[in-house]
């Protein structure tokens, strides 16, 4: 259930810092005004001047409820600063004397308070509407009142749609009133208020569609003909036409990425970089999916040039240094696979330069140090890791190797131990101690080591050589059906599927197989036995089966399958988009 | 007139700047580069690999073929054979495809000999051995392929005739690669070791593909691995295969590369296996060819970090002048090409990085490998020969070729290794697909000229010019008790109180063997106080007061019986 995202529940007001002092203020005998409940946000920070540069910002037209989730310090922030309804009353007398002064919709001056600066923003009508209809929509749901709250969120989309520039709103009302449908298998209902969220999160009216062609792409990724190629098309029509935002390019792009549509991901990602030219995120994921596919000089140039580039407007400095490390830790890696060691080197220097306890940028570096044959050096950049994180297993295991290449044994050997320690299941630790031992004349000690080392690292290879066999396998059969032999193809993966019955890609494959050639009871069986592995319960199987179901004419199954689909794709785009943050 | 003063310092300044003429010559000399060039077409060897290449990616058509630097007519001057491989869609051209002898003149020519050789096409080739196997004073041939080795008997009037059945050493019918010879037992001929690679055949080929949809060779692991071979010589023109009673039977190697030495010095020659994306073996003789596998404990079965690394070519010698042989594994790029230093009692220590080998061979592919001492400074350096296994690698990568520049490694005396192919004339800058790599002198002036086997592509005869403005000794040893060809022979030379050691090698480098003959760089030093060879019948020779710059045969009871000095060009 979302909600969670700037979505106030009325049950968090409880731990606001400044609501504490409430109770020091309460008046009984104040006027009526002061006892109607008003629905305030609240920004804290410890400066003057920060306080009026954020007011400033707000003016010049950045959301309060942004502002104060990436600024405020007080606990209200992860909720956009958002107070709930309160009582004038209840408020300390200066955020009173503030409140009185607000009309609705309006933020107030810097207020000095106990040491703190204070933002003050009083929603309006609107917005309040919208939030006590939303909250008494989450708790009707939370209540198992479905109904409920479908009627709740009904009249919370009603008033979202009423609010200019306070869109996610209006997606979480529309998120809770699909639910509520979906629970109660109002499919009918559920489907085309799924849709609608759909395009108010991730772009516009058209990206629905956008996103059907999207399903039908992937649907085929290892079917690369002519079909595939019209479908490519349609999808890339349906992307100029749709405008989607920012993330969901960036989404897209990392999910043809991860189906080793290679190509495709790259037109997504230039695209994206063309419409949201200073887009910083733009950069850096097309950088990452260049590198990821082998063109490290490209992946270069992006990089470089992300640090040329403006932070976003709105984002936390600790967020935007962490940003800025790993663009230059980036460009380190690169260097470093380009022999470039001093360019890495100085990528890694200037990433710690602007984080200076950055585990990864001073273990990156220790390892050029070791490529160098530096071995002191790199053992002074790991330790001083292990010195601020002593359960840092990944120096401890390179502190632990490079002392074998050193032949100081006993060093290797603890080192390896303290690795062991953090994770018994470090295969690689496990080698470089048996080294150590066998060395230091510890045969029987390393027998053992190596016995575990040598199960570890057979489960870890019997996983992988599996894992590559069944792409082949998958692969080869997928190229039988490229090249006209049909009927062999579809023998080929039931064969497929006899022999590894827990593989699902297998079973996708198969399964569009069986729909292209008209055997649709078949393809939908194959679907749902897919998703009874228990193993692969995502998007694109939900979309299978609602094609399936809807040329059988099974339409309420095709609807529930649609619903499970939107629903499914809503989560696959949202965990897609830190694909690029490897 | 000129002032006492100025005369003085006229006489002085002159011998100043002819001295200064004299040092700068020297040292002109000293540091000038020593270059290589590519003279295959100007000496005659005109030989095209054929490797079939097709779009249904079958493995065996990125693999490449081995090269044999050796002499055949036992003429004095070492000949080349280049092994070919074929194809797997096109009959006619696998039936066109063919081996080529190639004799050399002694005049700085070759010419190919191959019609009346008698090595004719047998499938599709991958690499080659030689030895006197049945110690008649003519070297034998033998060659390994996809689907079936041959062994070539030389008769001694340059032909050779397959007694492969009669030998008993077909293999397995399935896919060999390297191959080597050495006296496991010591009892007087030479046996063999065949690496064989992985289950692929063309009715189980896979489809594989990088980036998606672009089909590429297959890794190795997609196949079944499978178990090597070794043959026990029977000392009557036949061999057994005692690969499971000696103790080297495994089924988890994907063997590719393979050479004899004796690392732990106790006389009884070892056998190393580098694999393919799986841990390389060390097989430990025990005694009398009874062998443990010991890679592990070795150090020697993983890369850095204790990672699985490619395993394609090999080569042991002793590098640092320790008098212990180290072991030098080439393997994919972004894996480095690993170098283990032995540092006594069966261990190693893998000195990839610290000795500049890692970093220097990190973008590169690496197959065929070779320690030699290029300069004659008497330290070995290292020739690697690259090509990306790839051939449409550039469709999905942008910092890398199919075709990649070989290597040569400078020594600095410490085992410390830089990188000089690129200053070392313009047979080092070469970009090709190389995959064989033999060493030999071939125009027996004294320095080390390279045969490379490029796949699919034209071979490389890479001379060697300036090497020998350092003196050197070449030496040819022959075995009575011992095999005839003194392999596995271990050789000592001192000079100027150092001791150097160098040992015969019959198959190494990737699906290759170098010349025969012992090299040893000897820098400015003109004599060599001594030379001691360790027979492997347990026989020692020992020469006093040898002059360099020259060949010798030393003859196994009964020291030096052929002397030639170099050919100076």
């Amino acid at each position: 259930m979302k909600g969670k995202r700037n979505s106030p529940p009325r049950q968090r007001r409880g731990v606001c810092l400044f609501l504490l002092v409430l109770f020091l203020y309460v008046s009984p005998t104040l006027p009526q005004a002061q006892q109607q409940p008003v629905a305030v946000r609240l920004l804290a920070v410890h400066t003057e001047a920060e306080a009026a540069k954020l007011r400033s910002q707000y003016q010049a037209g950045a959301s309060f409820e942004a502002l104060a989730s990436a600024y405020s310090t007080d606990s209200s922030a992860k909720d956009g600063g958002y107070l709930g309804l309160v009582r004038p009353s209840d408020l300390t007398p200066e955020l009173q004397r503030a409140l009185e002064r607000l009309a609705a919709g309006q933020v107030s001056a810097v207020i000095p308070m106990r040491g703190d600066y204070i933002l003050l923003q009083r929603l309006s009508v609107e917005e309040t509407n919208w939030v006590v209809a939303q909250d008494a929509g989450l708790q009707a749901y939370q209540q198992d009142h479905y109904e409920e709250a479908a009627q709740h969120f009904k009249e919370a989309v009603a008033h979202g749609e009423k609010l200019t520039g306070m869109v996610q709103h209006l997606e979480d009302s529309l998120h809770g009133l699909a639910e509520a449908y979906h629970v109660q298998k109002k499919y009918a209902e559920a489907e085309p208020v799924y849709r609608r969220y759909i395009a108010v999160r991730w772009g516009g009216r058209g990206t629905p569609e956008l996103l059907d062609r999207f399903s039908t792409l992937l649907a085929q990724s290892f079917f690369k003909d002519a079909q595939f190629d019209e479908a490519f098309k349609k999808f890339q029509e349906a992307l100029v036409a749709a405008s989607p935002n920012r993330e969901l390019y960036q989404a897209m792009a990392g999910i043809l990425f991860k189906a080793e549509l290679m190509p495709e991901a790259e037109k997504v990602i230039s695209r994206a970089g063309q419409v949201f030219p200073e887009s910083r995120e733009v950069e850096f994921d097309a950088g990452q999916l260049y590198r990821h596919i082998g063109k490290v000089n490209k992946a270069l140039e992006l990089f470089e040039h992300t640090t040329r580039m403006k932070a976003p407007s709105v984002i936390d400095p600790a967020v935007d240094r962490l940003q800025q490390t790993v663009i230059y830790q980036k460009i380190g890696s690169i260097h470093a696979e380009l022999v470039e060691s001093d360019k890495a080197i100085a990528a890694y220097k200037k990433a710690l330069e602007i984080m200076p306890d950055s585990a990864e940028s001073r273990l990156a570096l220790g390892d050029v140090y070791s490529r160098m044959g530096q071995s002191a050096d790199a053992l002074n950049e790991y330790n001083n890791v292990v010195r601020s994180d002593p359960r840092n297993a990944a120096a401890y295991f390179r502190i632990a190797d490079v002392n074998l290449r050193m032949e100081r044994f006993s060093e290797a050997a603890a080192a390896a131990e303290r690795v062991l320690a953090i994770d018994p299941t470090h295969h690689k630790a496990h080698y470089v101690q048996a080294m150590a031992l066998v060395r230091m004349d510890r045969r029987e000690d390393a027998e053992k080591v190596l016995e575990l080392y040598r199960k570890l690292e057979a489960d870890t290879r019997s996983t992988t050589d599996r894992a590559r066999t069944i792409e082949v396998l998958n692969r080869g059969a997928a190229a039988i059906w490229l090249e006209g032999r049909r009927d062999e193809a579809l023998a080929a993966f039931l064969k497929l599927v006899e022999s590894y019955p827990d593989a699902p890609a297998i079973y996708l494959n198969l399964g569009w197989v069986q729909s292209r050639l008209g055997r649709h009871q078949d393809a939908a069986a194959t679907f749902e036995k897919m998703l009874s592995l228990g193993t692969e319960d995502n998007f694109l199987v939900h979309w299978n089966l609602a094609q399936e179901y809807k040329s059988l004419g099974e339409m309420e199954n095709g609807r529930r399958r649609n619903v499970l689909y939107l629903q499914r794709l809503d989560a696959a785009l949202e965990s897609a988009l830190n694909w690029a943050a490897d | 007139m000129r002032n006492l003063f100025q005369y003085f310092f006229g006489i002085h300044a002159t011998a100043l700047i002819a001295a200064s003429i004299v040092v700068l010559g020297t040292a002109f000399q000293q540091t000038a580069p020593v270059t290589f060039s590519n003279v295959a077409a100007q000496v005659g060897i005109h030989f095209k690999h054929q490797n079939g290449a097709s779009p249904q990616k079958y493995m065996p058509e990125t693999m490449g073929g081995g090269v044999l630097i050796f002499d055949y007519d036992v003429d004095g001057w070492p000949d080349v054979l280049l092994i070919n491989g074929g194809s797997f869609v096109d009959t006619r051209a696998a039936a066109a495809a063919r081996h080529e002898l190639y004799r050399n003149n002694g005049n700085g020519t070759f010419t190919d000999k191959t019609a009346n050789s008698g090595i004719g096409v047998a499938g599709y080739a991958m690499g080659v051995c030689s030895a006197d196997f049945d110690n008649d004073g003519w070297p034998d041939v033998y060659i390994t392929g996809v689907g079936s080795n041959k062994l070539y008997r030389n008769n001694g009037s340059g032909a050779f005739l397959d007694v492969t059945a009669k030998a008993g050493v077909g293999g397995t019918g399935l896919w060999s690669s390297s191959c080597a010879f050495g006296d496991i037992d010591n009892d007087g001929d030479v046996d063999l070791f065949v690496t064989n690679y992985v289950d692929f055949t063309v009715n189980n080929n896979k489809y594989c593909a990088a980036a998606g949809d672009i089909r590429v060779y297959c890794h190795p692991n997609v196949y079944n691995s499978l178990p090597n071979i070794l043959y026990r010589n029977n000392g009557d023109g036949t061999f057994t295969d005692i690969t499971k009673e000696a103790g080297v039977y495994r089924t988890d190697g994907n063997g590719l590369g393979v050479v004899f030495g004796d690392y732990d010095n106790d006389g009884w020659v070892d056998i190393y296996v580098a694999n393919d994306s799986v841990p390389n073996f060390l097989f430990h003789n025990k005694g009398k060819g009874s062998f443990e596998e010991v890679g592990f404990w070795a150090g020697v079965a993983l890369g850095v970090e204790g990672r699985p690394l490619a395993g394609m070519g090999t080569d042991i010698a002793d590098m640092d002048g320790d008098g212990l042989l180290d072991i030098i594994v080439t393997n994919l790029d972004r894996e480095t090409h690993s170098l283990f230093k032995n540092f006594g009692k069966g261990l190693f220590t893998n000195v990839s990085f610290e000795s500049g080998v890692g970093e220097a061979t990190l973008p590169f592919v690496g197959f065929g490998a070779a320690f030699v001492d290029y300069d004659n400074d008497s330290d070995l350096d290292l020739a690697i020969a690259n090509g990306d296994i790839t051939d449409n690698v550039s469709r999905f990568r942008d910092n890398t070729s199919y075709e990649q520049r070989n290597l040569l490694l400078e020594n600095n005396g410490s085992g410390k290794f830089r990188d000089v192919g690129l200053r070392s004339g313009p047979g080092f800058a070469l970009k090709k697909v190389s995959r064989g790599l033999a060493v030999g002198d071939l125009d027996n002036d004294g320095d080390l000229d390279f045969v490379v086997a490029n796949n699919g592509q034209a071979a490389d005869v890479l001379r060697n010019e300036g090497g020998n403005r350092n003196n050197a000794l070449l030496i040819r040893v022959v075995g009575s008790k011992s095999n005839r060809d003194g392999i596995g022979a271990r050789l000592k030379l001192t000079v100027g109180g150092r001791t150097v050691m160098r040992h015969v090698k019959a198959g190494s480098s990737y699906q290759s063997q170098n010349d025969l003959r012992v090299h040893f760089g000897m820098g400015s030093a003109s004599m060599a106080e001594r030379l001691e060879v360790l027979w492997p019948s347990g026989e020692i020779t020992m020469l006093e007061q040898i002059e360099g710059n020259q060949i010798l045969t030393v003859t196994e009871g009964r020291g030096i019986t052929d002397k030639q000095a170099f050919k100076k060009n």
